[in-house]
């Protein structure tokens, strides 16, 4: 989740040759203990993960002894296939929903002065990294029965009593979900559309194009590149989340990240569990990369 | 921009920002209510009890230490590991740079449920016990990347020719970085830090998997939860997102800054 504050580097390395100095020592000196830290505490957890995902659960033991029965568990019970499905819908609306109302704002805040869009900028990176605990906890707040929203409607005429449809289902979850996620939207989206220089959708509009349609044409396949990251961010965090469904989400809105996380608490099936974080992170890869795939296709199409 | 359509677009904005710190804003009337109904809107201002209540709770006061501790050891190593990974990659060119580089920053693109899974799985395996340590070393992973990231940057737009004027002017490696190199890169790095700890003061979704009776602040809280709301919560609560804003508010000073 932190793409949106990393610097846009993929994989380019090139540098200057005189840029290139010291010795061998001088680099092994360096590269030791981050390299060593990478391969003990990331490459090593993520390899033995895949390891049990293969291996055989004996009472509360886990012997190595290969097995699929855990992918062959992912795919017939219903319990993992089902929620995998129904996180990946709510996954995806939240995404769509962030980019429907990041969009517009975005724009607004990508065209303000520099000066004032630094300080939008700001009012997004507060919510956008602080208290994540705290503001799914504060919806609870909102949402609750006697919450804020239903007192707001309730004062407006807009309900009669009190409605228990807000709270602890899975439109809870996507609200939450929305909220907080929606900076991760932003932020990408305003670093390329500050980059669109003004005078393209003015030189469209001098040829002739409605604003609807140079924005349609010219705007959005400009800006699509942020737009990818803006989605990955909030897909991703949106699918992993099992805080946000474990506080407000009750039975209802329970995620494939719950299900995940019970096999490494209660249910206490720690292959199952590696398994289908492997099956889930699959999937939401073949969905990432065809995304990618459609977005700079079409952003391919219009250059400047 | 016609008159209406800026207009239309402020309103729209306010929107949206109002909705953004929504939750911010509730918990804080909340914290600062009379009654001990924390769900009735609206809250009962104003008083400051609940604030006192913190002060007297022994469990919270713990909690917070432990959070101190862990960002303050979590964040040193990542530094100092984020520094060197980020000189090597920007001043050598050597096989698997771009691995090396790919998987030092992978924290930062996989969810915190997955990382933390593996990372409990690797430690039982090795029958390591669950300690402020393991916490330790799961925030390093992730607080690793946002200093590689924030020095990378600095390196890659600082000016080679200052360095070079310095080994001219007969300055050793080891003067030219202390005199040279760190300065221009002070400003960033202390920007890198503050961020780091604000992150890893927040952090929940690892921590979780990897915690034992030493809570953070974060995991108190949300052990609290489970037992329901209370305005005590609601005052902690509002404790961190001041602490967290705080925090952003320097590092984004900081980072801007050079």
């Amino acid at each position: 989740m932190a793409q949106t504050i990393l610097p846009s580097r993929a994989t380019e390395f090139h540098r200057s040759a005189e840029q290139t100095q010291g010795s061998r020592a001088g680099l092994i000196a360096l590269l030791a203990a981050p390299a060593l830290f990478v391969t003990l505490f990331i490459l090593l957890p993520l390899g033995i993960m895949f390891l049990y995902s293969f291996w055989t659960t004996e009472g509360s033991q886990i012997v190595p002894q290969w097995t699929l029965e855990h992918y062959q568990a992912y795919f017939s019970k219903r319990l993992f296939y089902a929620q995998s499905l129904k996180s990946l819908r709510v996954a995806a609306m939240v995404t769509g929903t962030c980019l429907l109302l990041a969009y517009p704002v975005s724009y607004f805040i990508a065209t303000r002065p520099a000066r004032q869009r630094s300080i939008w900028l700001l009012l997004t990176t507060v919510p956008m990294w602080s208290s994540y605990i705290v503001r799914i906890y504060a919806w609870r707040t909102i949402l609750g029965l006697d919450g804020v929203l239903n007192s707001a409607l309730l004062s407006l005429g807009l309900l009669a009593e009190p409605s228990k449809s807000f709270s602890f289902n899975q439109f809870a979850v996507y609200i939450t979900l929305t909220n907080y996620l929606l900076p991760f939207m932003i932020v990408p989206l305003v670093s390329t559309l500050e980059k669109i220089p003004p005078s393209i959708f003015q030189a469209a509009r001098d040829l002739g194009s409605e604003p609807l349609d140079a924005f349609r044409r010219v705007l959005i396949p400009l800006s699509l590149p942020g737009v990818f990251v803006g989605c990955l961010n909030v897909f991703i965090v949106a699918l992993a989340d099992y805080l946000t469904p474990a506080l407000v989400g009750g039975t209802d809105g329970v995620m494939i990240g719950n299900v995940i996380q019970s096999e490494f608490g209660a249910s206490f099936n720690w292959p199952l569990g590696a398994a289908a974080t492997y099956v889930t992170a699959a999937i939401a890869m073949i969905l990432i990369l065809t995304l990618r795939w459609l977005t700079h296709r079409r952003a391919k199409e219009v250059k400047f | 921009m016609s008159q209406l359509r800026r207009l239309v677009f402020w309103f729209y904005a306010l929107l949206i920002y109002g909705f953004l710190f929504l939750p911010m804003v509730v918990i804080a009337l909340f914290a600062f209510g009379r009654g001990d109904n924390p769900t009735r809107w609206p809250p009962d201002l104003l008083s400051l009890q609940w604030f006192e209540a913190i002060l007297r709770d022994e469990a919270m006061l713990k909690a917070l230490r432990n959070s101190f501790i862990v960002g303050l050891v979590a964040v040193s190593i990542a530094a100092l590991l984020g520094t060197a990974a980020a000189f090597a990659i920007h001043r050598y060119r050597f096989r698997g740079s771009a691995i090396f580089y790919g998987l030092t920053m992978l924290p930062a693109f996989v969810p915190g449920l997955v990382l933390g899974i593996a990372l409990l799985i690797f430690f039982s395996s090795l029958d390591v016990e669950l300690s402020m340590l393991t916490v330790i070393i799961a925030h390093v992973t992730f607080l690793t990347p946002v200093i590689l990231s924030a020095v990378l940057s600095r390196l890659e737009r600082l000016s080679p020719s200052y360095e070079q004027a310095s080994r001219d002017l007969g300055a050793n490696a080891w003067q030219t970085f202390g005199l040279v190199t760190l300065p221009n890169l002070r400003t960033t790095l202390i920007g890198a830090l503050l961020f780091a700890f604000t992150l890893s003061f927040d952090n929940i979704v690892l921590t979780f998997f990897v915690t034992s009776f030493e809570k953070t602040l974060p995991l108190e809280f949300w052990g609290r939860l489970r037992f329901g709301l209370t305005p005590v919560t609601n005052a902690l609560a509002t404790i961190m997102v001041v602490f967290s804003i705080v925090l952003i508010l320097a590092a984004n000073r900081f980072m801007n800054a050079e």
